[in-house]
């Protein structure tokens, strides 16, 4: 039968190569397509593609029906040959998202690609590659935690990223260095799911804002705006550097997040619950997931430092803490940590592991230092 | 006598009344079905077998199997049949070239022993969409006006915005109160 046989030469282009993982987020065993676009995408990737039925239609390959001229149009074209088109043109600071990437990212990608086709017109990429980008963002109140708009201006000529409180002020509220920026998309923390965190160094110490615009495509297009800055510094300063060495750096999701409670240097005081972020060596923690700036931070050295973590806590440790302890081990102190659950903990120390069981680099040996010497 | 009576009457409203949202895929399904949850809009993804939630409106209960629409999970819809008080169909109002097939599974389904006593609830869907058809337009061509053995009700909607989905639900606790 018809049908039987387009199914099999189906799962036969499957196994071409390419087309076995997502053509927009690398999940393994894509089993949806566009039959439009002649790609095979997962299932997660295909609920975006239906959302834009004007550029793209999608069907299961296992699921629906097809006809002849759809299984020859996936034939003749596929994973790899899609890529070569729409993404020709990507710039190298551009983030790529995959499927452990928020659904902002992963949409906004998807529209890029073949709706706006911005990877194949350089000229649509201008809203993030021009090297200066003003506009109204929602900013966090930070201390009465309401959203107000806010003109935000980033100029790689000043090397900032600077806000205003008002529209005719001369003065920005900051000046944010682009050498220090990170932005990490938090949606669930913020609770828009186009929120944005940055941060920024003041007196080396972290400093959070809070970020959204209605728009997706505004808001990602800041994020990538952001990291072609970084990047454009970051070839400045590492004029050896080629861009794969130079891409990891541009922005960093956080290893790990999320509630422990702790101890203080006497370890006798009553454990308290605070949150958590563990950016790259910096370990932080607040009282609410929100606040502007950090309770304390602690820099996690490498083994070869005499930093370590070790499961459970010191046996004389009293008092009512959660059941699954982690000790952090640095030259200055012991740090004492406890977790909800086992697996929390485990995921907590695979984090703490990862970044102690690497080689401190010179730059960090600087950042070590700051810390020693804050007040 | 009289606490037997009320008790009886509050098991009666109680009662969970059993509603399958079916249609073809990407008609809006399971974004109706989450709008009528929350009122908000919810990415999805293509329904793979089923979503079930209890919707309460003024004190009714109704117990909503949203279906998933893909060509070959439609064989399945049957399994859900028994019981079933409300079909609710979901039509993509921009999808005019798959309309026969709606038609198709339309009368397929009302010819079904297990759907003898249901009412249907017709959702034209994506309002908000440029060269949609309008409900009348679709009314017509699944000739819904020769349906005389099922109580029937076509209602135009946008699932995104919630535009005239109250307005369905109110249809189906009216018909309730018929019985």
């Amino acid at each position: 039968m018809a049908k039987e046989k387009y199914k099999k030469a189906l799962l036969e282009l499957l196994r071409r190569e390419g087309n076995d993982v997502c053509a927009d987020c690398d999940a393994p065993d894509p089993d949806w397509a566009s039959h439009t676009l002649g790609v095979f995408i997962c299932l997660n990737c295909s609920g975006i593609h239906r959302n834009i039925p004007h550029v793209s239609k999608v069907k299961s390959v296992r699921l629906d029906e097809w006809d002849n001229v759809q299984v020859e149009l996936m034939a003749s074209s596929g994973n790899s040959m899609s890529k070569a088109k729409y993404e020709s043109k990507i710039p190298p600071f551009y983030y790529k998202p995959t499927f452990s990437d928020c659904l902002l990212l992963r949409e906004q990608w998807i529209r890029a690609k073949y709706e706006r086709k911005e990877f194949i017109y350089i000229e649509k990429q201008e809203p993030y590659s021009a090297g200066y980008r003003e506009g109204f963002l929602w900013k966090r109140g930070r201390d009465n935690g309401q959203f107000l708009s806010r003109k935000f201006v980033l100029s790689e000529r000043e090397g900032a990223l600077k806000y205003y409180n008002k529209n005719d002020a001369k003065e920005p509220k900051a000046i944010m260095k682009i050498e220090h920026l990170n932005a990490t998309f938090q949606p669930a923390k913020i609770g828009n799911p186009h929120g944005l965190q940055i941060t920024y160094l003041k007196d080396n110490s972290t400093r959070n804002i809070f970020v959204y615009h209605e728009d997706g495509k505004e808001m990602v297009d800041w994020f990538n705006a952001i990291r072609a800055a970084r990047f454009h510094y970051l070839q400045v300063a590492f004029p050896g550097a080629s861009d794969l060495d130079l891409v990891p750096k541009l922005s960093r999701n956080y290893l790990k997040e999320g509630y422990m409670e702790k101890t203080g240097p006497k370890q006798t005081e009553g454990f308290k619950k605070r949150w958590f972020t563990m950016d790259d060596r910096r370990l932080m923690y607040f009282k609410d997931p929100l606040d502007a700036f950090a309770r304390g931070e602690v820099f996690i050295g490498s083994k070869e430092n005499s930093y370590k973590v070790l499961e459970g806590l010191p046996p004389s440790i009293q008092g009512n803490h959660w059941q699954h302890g982690i000790t952090i081990v640095t030259p200055d102190r012991k740090f004492l940590f406890a977790c909800e659950t086992e697996s929390d903990q485990l995921e907590w120390i695979a984090a703490f592991q990862k970044v102690i069981s690497r080689p401190m680099l010179p730059q960090e040996y600087a950042v070590e230092a700051h810390f020693k010497h804050k007040p | 006598m009289g606490l037997i009576f009320a008790k009886l009457w509050s098991l009666f409203c109680n009662q969970e009344h059993k509603v399958i949202i079916v249609g073809l895929d990407n008609a809006g399904k399971t974004t109706i079905l989450y709008q009528f949850l929350m009122n908000e809009v919810v990415h999805t993804s293509p329904t793979i077998g089923s979503n079930v939630e209890e919707i309460v409106v003024k004190n009714t209960h109704f117990l909503m199997w949203d279906i998933g629409g893909q060509e070959s999970l439609r064989s399945s819809w049957n399994t859900y049949y028994s019981n079933t008080e409300f079909i609710i169909l979901v039509v993509d109002s921009i999808d005019r070239e798959r309309l026969s097939i709606i038609k198709e599974e339309l009368y397929r389904m009302l010819a079904h022993e297990d759907l003898r006593k249901a009412a249907v609830l017709i959702f034209a869907n994506k309002q908000d969409m440029k060269g949609c058809m309008s409900a009348a337009e679709i009314s017509k061509y699944l000739t819904l006006s020769s349906i005389k053995d099922h109580p029937w009700h076509i209602q135009s909607c946008c699932a995104l915005t919630g535009e005239g989905l109250c307005q369905g639900l109110e249809w189906m606790t009216s018909r309730i109160g018929v019985r």
